[in-house]
């Protein structure tokens, strides 16, 4: 039960970018397309995975003083084999994301789950935390990149679904249309949680 | 200290099997990821140049370019940056030469001319005139109006870049013959050499009403065997086909290229006067000198030049009396035009001598 728990907090409840409000900067830069959002949400959410299962493995070992190193150092292992992955297998994605792949080391949702999550649970809840935290940010940086790319270019996924007519409205593909988004989704978050009393 | 010690050994431990992973997941991956660049390097050279099978990134002399190659080895495309002054700074740009010495394509990569005018250079129209130019076409293209110097910048940068990206990279380069357009040539025999396998090759090329009606090879010393095909067989074929770039004779690849080289080097001339030819009389002629137009009557009598003078002209006193005094001298003295200028006086000297010339080919 608690598994289940930690795994669907990150999608809602606690969801990382509506409620945390951590990892902005990827989540501004990246969402200009929904795939983009995606790519960028599942890379973070395998780090994040992974990192807190080998963190909280760990988690007896590492001493509290060089904690914070000692996480960077498996955040960063982590991050430099999914941008060595994506180079091999998803050239496409991995150039469109660019330098936000070896930024998630410096994601403070992954530095921030390891130390308040990872270095103070089991296993099994961590790796559950991880997906769920991870999971939260890829749906939020989907829907955040998929309102964009709709809005903004006309097309979801690639696919142009409103027709050669509409007129795209291109701020929201620009840095300031992503600021737009978020604060909307964020106030529709907040409403939503009020109103189904989720705090 | 012990302390230390402890923590720094859980550091280390903690980097090493990082280290083990990373050298492990680069291991897997780095193959596929270089095979892959390699690939859309190919790709985006074949896009520009179809026959290219690999790509070679090389450095000459502080250039880089991508060189392509087909299926025998053979040179079959280069990418190289270029930079030419403009009006506002350096102009920068992509230049693509296929095998054959053509530019294929030409993409400007960065420029600070003015927006509006000089910037046009990077307009499609602009940039089409000069796709499927070699170094021996010429580069004067329609001018963007208003950005004179930027033009101007463009047709000179491109060509000398094209030349120096070609003498670095174009090695084996099958680049076409310059070409001459042999219905433009005036009557008259051409003399020209070209560097044979192992001599200098001078040939007789003789053109009569647009059409080259005989090569003669003059002079050369090849091995024999081979030369003697090759004099047998490319004058013959320059004559039925009406154009120097013919096939070679076989087994004489190079004395026949000397051949061809030596015509294409005697079209590019003008033609060499035969005195003998000429019959007696008074000519005159006219050539530029460093200020004006300059006038020559010049006497022929038997065969010969009896006299050279220079009726007008109206260059610096102080250097034109020079060339007037000793250039029409030469020429008669040595009973040929292309003698040597007065010293100071190079460009009135070649005038009169272009005068001359003007006058005993009419």
């Amino acid at each position: 039960m608690s598994v289940m728990k930690e795994l669907t907090k990150g999608l809602f409840r606690e969801n990382p970018t509506f409620r945390l409000v951590l990892g902005m900067c990827p989540t501004l830069a990246v969402t200009t397309l929904a795939a983009n959002g995606l790519g960028m949400g599942l890379s973070t959410a395998a780090v994040l995975a992974a990192s807190n299962m080998v963190i909280s493995l760990l988690r007896n070992l590492i001493p509290s003083k060089i904690r914070i190193p000692a996480y960077i150092i498996i955040i960063a292992t982590f991050v430099t084999m999914v941008d060595m992955l994506l180079n091999a297998f998803q050239p496409q994605l991995h150039s469109q994301l660019g330098i936000f792949i070896p930024l998630i080391v410096v994601n403070c949702i992954i530095l921030g789950r390891a130390e308040a999550f990872a270095s103070k649970h089991g296993v099994i809840d961590s790796i559950a935390d991880g997906l769920g935290m991870g999971l939260g940010f890829t749906l939020s940086l989907t829907v955040l990149g998929a309102i964009r790319e709709l809005l903004g270019n006309g097309t979801l996924f690639g696919v142009n679904i409103l027709g050669a007519a509409y007129e795209p409205f291109q701020v929201l593909t620009s840095p300031p249309g992503a600021f737009f988004a978020l604060g909307l989704l964020m106030a529709l978050m907040n409403l939503l949680s009020k109103k189904y009393k989720l705090e | 200290m012990k302390e230390i010690l402890r923590l720094g050994l859980i550091l280390m431990l903690i980097c090493a099997l990082s280290a083990g992973m990373l050298s492990y997941t680069h291991k897997v991956t780095s193959e596929i990821i270089e095979e892959r660049i390699a690939a859309e390097k190919i790709a985006l050279m074949q896009e520009l140049f179809p026959e290219v099978e690999t790509t070679e990134d090389k450095e000459v002399d502080g250039r880089t370019a991508t060189v392509g190659y087909d299926q025998n080895g053979k040179v079959a495309g280069i990418l190289a940056e270029g930079k030419t002054t403009g009006y506002g700074g350096d102009i920068r740009f992509n230049l693509a030469i296929d095998g054959t010495g053509k530019l294929v394509d030409l993409n400007i990569i960065s420029h600070s001319e003015t927006a509006g005018l000089g910037s046009k250079i990077e307009e499609e129209s602009y940039r089409a005139q000069y796709r499927g130019k070699t170094v021996n076409d010429s580069f004067d293209v329609d001018n963007i109006s208003g950005a004179t110097i930027t033009s101007v910048a463009m047709e000179m940068g491109i060509e000398s870049e094209m030349k120096e990206i070609i003498a670095r990279f174009g090695e084996g380069f099958a680049a076409p013959a310059p070409s001459v357009d042999i219905t433009q040539l005036a009557d008259g025999t051409y003399e020209g050499s070209g560097e044979g396998l192992k001599s200098t090759i001078t040939v007789e090329v003789t053109v009569e009403g647009g059409k080259i009606t005989a090569v003669e090879v003059v002079s050369g010393n090849d091995t024999e065997e081979y030369f003697a095909k090759a004099k047998k067989e490319v004058p013959q074929r320059i004559v039925d086909e009406q154009k120097i770039d013919v096939d070679a004779a076989s087994g004489a690849t190079i004395s026949s290229k000397g051949i061809k080289d030596a015509v294409l080097d005697a079209l590019q001339k003008p033609p060499v006067l035969k005195l003998s030819e000429i019959p007696d009389g008074t000519y005159t002629g006219e050539g530029e000198g460093l200020k004006s137009t300059i006038t020559v009557e010049v006497t022929v009598e038997g065969g010969k030049i009896t006299s050279v003078e220079v009726v007008s002209g109206n260059d610096t006193e102080e250097y034109f009396a020079k060339a007037k005094k000793e250039v029409p001298q030469r020429i008669v003295d040595e009973q040929k035009i292309d003698v040597d200028a007065a010293s100071g006086a190079t460009i009135s000297s070649n005038g009169i001598k272009e005068a001359v010339l003007n006058a005993l080919q009419q």
